[in-house]
């Protein structure tokens, strides 16, 4: 009898253990594509002085990976709003550039000055059970909303490194979500973990000098004249970088060549 | 047809608790679909779904809402448990263990709030495993405590001769099961499943380099599935050839060994597969069961090797 009440007492015990560990994420992305820091604190920049441009393409030489087919048999709804969608991870254009490259300027700029984030949000459309646009850059502190178009529920998974994760779910056609990344970093990843194809990726500057090659392959940004870093990435392909001098109302070409890494 | 069960026997009870054990064990197999299909953040909010009950069943919210729901279905017999225990059962530790039960798994419930709010955190991710192992251990007791085998009193099968002790070496073995559970669980939680890709080198060598956390994390569990093995087998030789009379000590020890081979193969094909989704979900769960039939074998052997080999009466 005693030899059971102990074992009964051992149990009910054994059940306040528990174990515990680090931290850790699965996720990870390549370091200091951003500016990185907090925000400047000196007088203001005025947009009027950026006299100058740094533009090109983004180009892609050898063949382009053909992206496979997206699953999307998990949810009905996708498997109809979304028929052919493939994966963009490589999306390369007819006149051979590359799609969807993150460029900005690393260093150079003036980081004495306080630049303002845009009024306008950034909007991360879910529509097709894709995430539009596909990659994105912004500001801190700039807006975010993040809008479902889909007539099913999504979640939007942001995996910063430095900012505070976030993950709100919608599960209501045109549900709008508002948010904000309060510090700089380089590249992330935003996720659906309903639907694990779904991904975008944006980084966060502490200035406006930033930009994507977008649907063309082709970028433009206008800077103070100076001298410039100029950084591309690319979500598979990792980051260029280039340096350029720009004087007032010229146009400094700088462009970057990816290609499909050997075997 | 087998004698019948003596008075007072509350064979209701005994079968209630098997098929809560029984329902446990699929919950912890729908909790690992969570984790192996990246699905715990599918639905961000808690203790409801997108604001519902029940949300639509896609994607990830089929195996996150899915888990919740069988949760939900353990709980609500966990609580039916301790009712009925209280209600019927004459022994008031077996009363107090269905409590405890039931306490484990609200709380058990609460750590999965806290977990999907704050984006899984680590510990309070492997704490939730954890003690989803240690409720599925009570629950798996109280069925053997309640059955009419263990009321009627099992036989003596001998004294706690030898060092260590039978009893004291599935204890023992028990621990190791345990411990090599919260490592996996660190594992899975920390995105450690396929650090060292290759199986059964690690790097192609026999030791790795710890160059990060995560494979160091990798390689503990694999050292510490070489000592679960051989405690397992250690146990069971030991029964094998010194208990092989009493086939209520060989049964379960044959069953671990079985467990156990199944359980390395399915580990090796983890990696193998790369972390293919069923084939670490049974991996989990089998490990589990595992543990449950260390623990059923350990009280077991406590009860039918008594200290000094004394004729224990009936609870």
């Amino acid at each position: 009898m005693n030899s059971q009440r102990a074992l009964g007492l051992a149990l009910a015990l054994t059940l306040a253990a528990a174990g515990c560990g680090g931290g850790g994420d699965e996720f990870s992305l390549p370091e200091g594509a951003g500016s990185g820091g907090a925000a400047p604190t000196g007088p203001a920049y005025d947009p009027a002085t950026a006299t100058a441009s740094i533009a090109g393409s983004i180009l892609f030489e050898g063949d382009a990976p053909e992206m496979p087919p997206i699953q999307m048999s998990a949810d009905p709804y996708c498997l109809d709003a979304g028929a052919g969608t493939r994966e963009e991870a490589v999306m390369v254009t007819d006149d051979a550039k590359l799609r969807n490259t993150m460029v900005f300027i690393r260093s150079g700029h003036d980081t004495g000055l306080f630049y303002a984030p845009p009024a306008e949000p950034v909007v991360l459309d879910q529509e097709g059970c894709r995430y539009i646009p596909h990659v994105f850059t912004m500001m801190m502190n700039q807006d975010i909303t993040f809008r479902n178009s889909d007539n099913t529920l999504h979640n939007i998974h942001a995996f910063p490194m430095v900012n505070m994760q976030i993950n709100v779910g919608q599960a209501i056609q045109g549900m709008e979500t508002t948010d904000s990344f309060t510090i700089a970093e380089g590249p992330f990843a935003i996720r659906c973990d309903v639907h694990r194809w779904m991904n975008s990726f944006t980084a966060v500057f502490d200035h406006p000098f930033h930009t994507t090659s977008g649907d063309t392959g082709d970028y433009a940004i206008n800077v103070p004249p100076g001298a410039y870093e100029v950084v591309a990435w690319h979500e598979r392909y990792g980051e260029m970088t280039g340096s350029v001098t720009v004087a007032a109302g010229e146009t400094a070409e700088m462009s970057f060549t990816y290609s499909e890494p050997a075997e | 047809m087998g004698p019948a069960a003596p008075a007072g026997d509350n064979v209701g009870l005994h079968r209630f608790a098997v098929f809560t054990a029984l329902a446990t064990t699929f919950l912890i197999f729908a909790g690992g679909l969570v984790t192996s299909t990246g699905s715990g953040l599918a639905v961000p909010d808690w203790p409801l779904s997108y604001g519902m009950f029940f949300p639509p069943m896609v994607g990830g919210v089929f195996y996150e809402h899915g888990h919740r729901m069988v949760a939900a279905f353990v709980g609500l017999l966990t609580c039916v448990l301790a009712v009925w225990a209280a209600l019927r059962e004459d022994r008031r530790w077996v009363r107090w263990l269905s409590i405890g039960a039931l306490l484990a798994v609200i709380f058990q419930a609460i750590l999965g709030g806290i977990t999907v709010r704050y984006l899984l955190p680590t510990p309070v991710s492997v704490s939730h495993a954890m003690l989803a192992q240690t409720f599925y251990c009570a629950v798996v007791a109280l069925a053997l405590f309640t059955s009419p085998d263990w009321k009627r009193g099992l036989p003596v099968a001998g004294d706690r001769a030898g060092a260590p002790s039978l009893p004291f070496l599935c204890a023992m073995t028990t621990g190791a099961v345990y411990l090599q559970l919260l490592l996996g669980a660190l594992m899975r939680h920390t995105g450690s499943g396929l650090a060292i890709p290759d199986f059964p080198l690690a790097f192609g060598r026999l030791v790795p380099a710890f160059e990060t956390p995560n494979v160091a994390i990798h390689f503990a569990h694999r050292v510490g599935a070489l000592l679960v093995t051989g405690m397992i087998v250690w146990t069971s030789v030991r029964i094998l050839s010194g208990y092989r009379r009493h086939a209520r000590l060989v049964r379960p020890a044959i069953l671990i060994a079985g467990l156990l081979t199944v359980q390395l193969t399915l580990g090796a094909f983890t990696v193998w597969s790369e972390k293919a989704v069923m084939i670490t979900t049974f991996h989990v769960a089998n490990g589990a069961v595992i543990l449950a039939a260390s623990v059923f074998l350990t009280i077991r052997s406590f009860a039918m090797l008594p200290p000094g080999g004394a004729r224990r009466g009936t609870a």
